[in-house]
């Protein structure tokens, strides 16, 4: 009797209606979803077209900064016997102050094993020689300019209590911090830091190595306290972006959600209004109330579910068409919208969930019916 | 008018329904077009919203980030009379924390004769402090960052990193909340190959005095002559402290790849170039109204049909279907005005929480909703429409 019951509620009037309504409002959902999704794909190809930087940071996990961290020699000897890499520079960073004639000023001071190799490396332009041995020192040309200093000045640089006298031997112009640094070999900044600790290692591949790969095996041969940071973060930059766009539109069809279960209650409602003479003889046959209410959810989730599938279909296949029509009129324009798996699984439940939500006080309204 | 008006034949908890009903398509329809309309807003007002604040701009770069402009046209533009200041900027994506930033690159100097910003902890920027950032209270809030604090910045554009301490925190009541600023130098860093060149120069100006058209004209000057790569002379408008370090070096550029407009403009421009405009958001809005208007049609239909016996029995003393349809519209018509207005009640109160709570960014920036009179306007047409529509289609047989 049920099962007859449904198949007269299923083949009424009402039911291509009522999905329809529902289908359209998940077409809102899939439709936004599958043009972002593109959007955000060819952001993402853009951004790993090739591999773009090639230089690398091996640091201590969670350091503020690059003074923060500090080292032990096991990376060190990692890196030297890892045969992908082209160049690996040993360094430390120090906070410190620098004393000149005209006054004292805070500095960050770098000490590079071969400092040559790595500013002709960055590169850089050097006005003078570089530091060759530990009484001498390059500045950033910034900082020599804001300091007022000469070449073959000497000026005082102090770390805690540590004070070295070192001789300016050249200026650095590299467009980047080391304009603002004091530049020293690394044996230097260890005599200022009275220790042998490295601060991090900057390093870069050799041209047609598989990176992904190395990185890997690296990170498997390095110490847990140690992380590898790529300097040039394109991709991460374009995948956080793409993240807050989907971000939005996940809070957004929050409100599409919110209609689809009043789209629910009105098709819930409106069946209780119509199915009058139905729901009588039910009640009249003696079926049980929560029977009933069974047989209107089930019925308005089974037309969520239909509706949910063509909406996702009119979405994705109503935004292609759209699509198509603009390449005609757009030469060159190429849209090609799409839904992830887990987009179409997400879309299905919640449509589902919300349109259950929707119906239950309409079901639940029509097993009070009196004979 | 209705001869039927003095009949009250609607239930009152069927009318609450469809009232309530009509507020959720209508709060849908707001919150999609405010909520584009206000990030739409929030890019627009990125370079300034006044109008005396206009941009020399790269036309040719595809974004407001990307473009590349001479620094030296930053002093030749401050010796044009009406000119107030000028303010060379860099605006470089990096990550800091993990996080996606954008760090903006002033002289501090200048920066400050264009914005109003307010210091809520630690000091201003000096355009000598290479190793310090200033952040954006909202920045500072999302990347949990107090003064004294140190981050390491991985730049996107170039294969650079640096380490800054945090010198202060701002605030600005505009998009730069949610930035970083660094001396000018540094922003180069971030960009560029040379200390030569900027994202953009941002000029306040007298409007009854100068317009963009006459700085346009005032620059152009520079790019047919040829000059050669000497120091400029210096400029009675820019810190003499920065002139003393690496002074901008006047150089040749294609004068048809500078552009010299409105700051808004500017960047309705870039937006446009990608299909996003204003009248295109709001049609955006208008077809989803549309997809969900089967369900008000459903909703009206319903009411109808739950009042049979009603319209039966006036149908039965002699009213006309006719009749019926305009009593029943007459009496709907309020309610819709009632529900628009609940429906932008809680559009409200969603976007109150969107921009006060929520973490939501677009391109590291926060939201900033307001309300158009137009969409608000547009919402009551298009609800009062569709139920219109609705009722006379209904069956009163």
């Amino acid at each position: 009797m049920l099962s007859l019951t449904y198949k007269i509620l299923l083949r009424k009037k009402s039911t291509t209606a009522a999905i329809l309504a529902l289908a359209l409002l998940v077409a809102i959902i899939s439709s936004m979803y599958s043009i972002v999704n593109f959007i955000n794909s060819q952001t993402t190809a853009f951004g790993q077209l090739r591999n773009v930087g090639n230089q690398y940071l091996v640091l201590s996990k969670n350091c503020e900064g690059l003074s923060d961290s500090h080292l032990n020699r096991i990376p060190v000897n990692i890196l030297k016997n890892c045969t992908e890499i082209k160049s690996a520079y040993i360094q430390q960073v120090l906070e410190g102050t620098l004393q000149t004639t005209t006054g004292k000023r805070p500095v960050f001071v770098r000490g590079v094993e071969n400092l040559s190799a790595y500013l002709k490396a960055k590169p850089s332009y050097v006005n003078g020689t570089v530091a060759a041995n530990p009484s001498e020192a390059n500045l950033g040309v910034l900082l020599s300019k804001a300091c007022h200093v000469n070449l073959q000045e000497c000026v005082n640089v102090s770390v805690g209590s540590a004070v070295l006298d070192l001789k300016i031997v050249g200026f650095v112009r590299s467009q980047g911090q080391l304009d603002n640094e004091v530049l020293v070999s690394l044996e230097t900044a260890n005599m200022l830091a009275s220790d042998g600790d490295v601060s991090f290692i900057e390093f870069s591949f050799k041209d047609g190595v598989n990176r992904q790969e190395t990185l890997d095996g690296l990170s498997v041969l390095l110490p847990n306290d140690v992380e590898v940071v790529k300097v040039q973060q394109t991709a991460a930059f374009l995948q956080q972006a793409n993240g807050e766009i989907l971000n939005f539109l996940s809070v957004w069809s929050l409100t599409v959600y919110f209609v689809v279960a009043a789209a629910s209650y009105v098709v819930s409602t409106r069946l209780t209004v119509e199915s009058e003479y139905e729901l009588v003889t039910l009640k009249a046959i003696g079926v049980k109330r929560r029977r009933v209410f069974g047989l209107f959810f089930s019925y308005t989730v089974v037309l969520a579910l239909v509706g949910a599938f063509l909406g996702l279909a009119f979405g994705v296949v109503g935004t292609q068409v759209s699509s198509t029509v603009l390449k005609w009129f757009w030469q060159g324009v190429l849209v090609e919208p799409f839904l992830e798996p887990v987009q179409v699984g997400q879309i299905l439940i919640l449509s589902i969930v919300f349109s259950a939500v929707g119906c239950v006080y309409p079901a639940f309204k029509s097993t009070q019916r009196s004979l | 008018m209705s001869k039927l008006l003095g009949f009250s034949y609607f239930r009152f908890r069927h009318l609450v329904v469809l009232v309530l009903i009509l507020a959720f398509v209508s709060g849908l329809f707001l919150v999609t077009s405010l909520s584009f309309l206000g990030v739409y807003r929030s890019f627009n007002a990125y370079l300034g919203e006044e109008e005396a604040v206009i941009a020399v701009y790269d036309k040719q770069s595809r974004t407001p980030f990307t473009g590349s402009v001479p620094a030296y046209l930053a002093d030749k533009v401050c010796s044009v009379r009406g000119v107030f200041a000028s303010s060379p900027e860099t605006l470089s994506p990096c990550i800091v924390g993990g996080q996606s930033i954008f760090v903006r690159g002033v002289l501090p100097d200048a920066f400050l004769k264009l914005n109003n910003i307010s210091l809520v902890e630690g000091k201003v920027l000096n355009q000598t402090d290479f190793g310090s950032v200033m952040l954006g209270k909202n920045l500072a809030d999302r990347l949990k960052l107090a003064v004294g604090d140190k981050v390491l910045v991985l730049a996107v554009l170039v294969d650079r990193y640096f380490e800054f301490e945090v010198e202060g925190v701002f605030v600005s009541g505009s998009s730069m909340d949610d930035e970083a600023l660094v001396p000018l130098y540094v922003g180069q860093w971030l960009r560029f190959a040379d200390y030569y060149h900027v994202t953009l120069i941002r000029v306040k100006i007298n409007p009854s005095l100068v317009s963009s058209e006459e700085i346009y004209l005032e620059l152009a000057k520079y790019a047919q002559t040829s000059p050669a790569s000497s120091a400029s002379s210096n400029s009675s408008s820019q810190p003499s402290s920065y002139q003393s370090l690496l002074p901008f070096v006047s150089m040749n550029f294609v004068l048809e790849n500078l552009g010299v407009k409105n700051a808004q403009s500017v960047m309705t421009n870039y937006l446009n170039r990608y299909g996003v405009t204003k009248e295109a958001l709001v049609v955006l809005s208008v077809l989803v109204f549309l997809f969900s208007s089967l369900t008000v049609t459903v909703a009206s239909q319903t009411l109808v049909r739950q009042h049979k016996e009603a319209f039966e029995t006036l149908r039965y003393v002699g009213a006309s279907k006719r009749e019926l349809k305009l009593d029943v519209l007459l009496k709907l018509l309020p309610l819709s005005l009632i529900a628009c207005s609940l429906g932008a009640a809680i559009t409200m109160a969603a976007l109150f929480w969107f921009e006060g709570y929520s973490s939501l960014t677009i391109l590291s920036h926060g939201l900033f909703f307001s309300f158009d009179p137009l969409v608000l306007v547009l919402n009551f047409v298009l609800v009062t429409a569709l139920v219109s529509v609705s009722v006379l289609r209904a069956d009163f047989d």
